[in-house]
């Protein structure tokens, strides 16, 4: 039998699907299965002329709900994997910089501000994607849903920052040993994290945004055009990386 | 009310009487479910139902060929799906009965 190559709609179900379900916390093993199981359905129904709304019906929204409320929560690899994993993730990043350039002491409220930063962003942005991947809505729209956890988290770590110049707390100092066992336990950690969530776009946007200024700053180039070039390298890295792996994507999956 | 909120528990018991009939995958399921009439219905809504009769131990999966060549899971009873099965046509049989009763006697007065 031919390879049925799914239609659009099918395609982006099964896609908003897995954000919903992977959002709700259910166990990675049940997600596949069923993911696997109605994309078989799919291609079956397709390859027959039915439409993906014959499949889900009229709203994929209560579709979406239903599986779901029959799906087991994964409390251990959420508590255990995920959410550390997402959380180290976090930190690596805004700590890398500093790490590039040596500075490594900060203050009690620096941390509790970082920490807070990192936890009300990924836990905003998770609650925004797990609603918007139910029902579709415009990108003007999802963008806002998903500006506001970004919005309220930098402005809670602007607030401790803030607060930190202003208030005088307990340093914390790492010293050269402190430094270099760190360093070491970031990169062993963005590598193996690269390979449990098979994307290195975690190196990649490290990459992308530390990389450029430290080349720069051998150029002849004013300060100012040394990080506007900076940032629109970085960028630009980073979506060249999306649009090739999207494209990889594409042509994986969906052919049974 | 609307079909499909009277079918909750029914199409539990519809799927077990296929599966019980043969062995088969979502699929197959749903033409059958259609082709005895529930057309109405979206394919898809088995599979909530699958998952819980595979939760509640009614039902057991395993992936192998089908007939049409690529692989596909496919669904047998257990035989706590048979009891269950059992029950439900005992049931049905007799909500089936009183609910026939209550609408001829309500019918049998319209026409006095």
């Amino acid at each position: 039998m031919n390879a049925h190559v799914l239609s659009k709609a099918s395609q982006q179900f099964l896609e908003n699907l897995r954000v919903y379900l992977f959002t709700s916390g259910k166990r990675e093993s049940e997600i596949n299965d069923i993911l696997q199981e109605l994309t078989e359905h799919l291609t079956d129904a397709e390859r027959e002329g039915k439409s993906t709304e014959e499949i889900v019906g009229q709203s994929p929204k209560a579709y979406m709900e239903s599986l779901s409320s029959e799906m087991n929560r994964d409390y251990r690899a959420w508590g255990l994997k995920i959410i550390p994993m997402l959380l180290l993730g976090a930190t690596s990043f805004l700590f890398i910089q500093d790490l590039l350039q040596g500075k490594f002491a900060y203050s009690i409220i620096q941390i509790t501000g970082y920490l807070l930063f990192i936890i009300s962003f990924l836990g905003g942005v998770l609650i925004a994607f797990n609603y918007l991947a139910k029902s579709k809505k415009s990108f003007i729209k999802e963008m806002t849903l998903l500006g506001i956890p970004v919005l309220l988290s930098m402005l809670i770590l602007i607030g401790a920052l803030i607060l930190d110049q202003n208030v005088v707390s307990p340093m914390i100092e790492f010293g050269i040993v402190g430094q270099s066992l760190l360093s070491f336990l970031m990169i062993i950690f963005v590598i193996s994290f690269s390979f449990w969530a098979r994307t290195f776009i975690l190196p990649i946007i490290l990459i992308a945004f530390h990389l450029p200024p430290i080349l720069l700053a051998y150029t002849p180039l004013t300060t100012d055009i040394q990080s506007l070039l900076a940032t629109v390298i970085a960028f630009g890295v980073i979506i060249l990386y999306l649009m090739f792996m999207n494209d990889e994507d594409d042509k994986k999956s969906y052919a049974t | 009310m609307s079909q499909t909120q009277m079918l909750k528990g029914i199409i539990d018991g519809c799927l077990l009487a296929i599966i019980d009939e043969e062995e088969c995958y979502g699929y197959e399921m749903a033409t059958r479910l259609s082709h005895y009439g529930f057309s109405s219905i979206s394919e898809g809504t088995i599979y909530p139902v699958l998952l819980r009769l595979q939760r509640e131990e009614l039902v057991t999966s395993t992936r192998k060929k089908s007939t049409a060549g690529p692989k596909r899971k496919y669904y047998n009873l257990t035989q706590k799906g048979e009891d269950e099965l059992a029950i439900f046509l005992r049931n049905w049989n007799e909500i089936s009965r009183n609910v026939n009763a209550v609408i001829t006697r309500e019918v049998a007065e319209e026409e006095k």
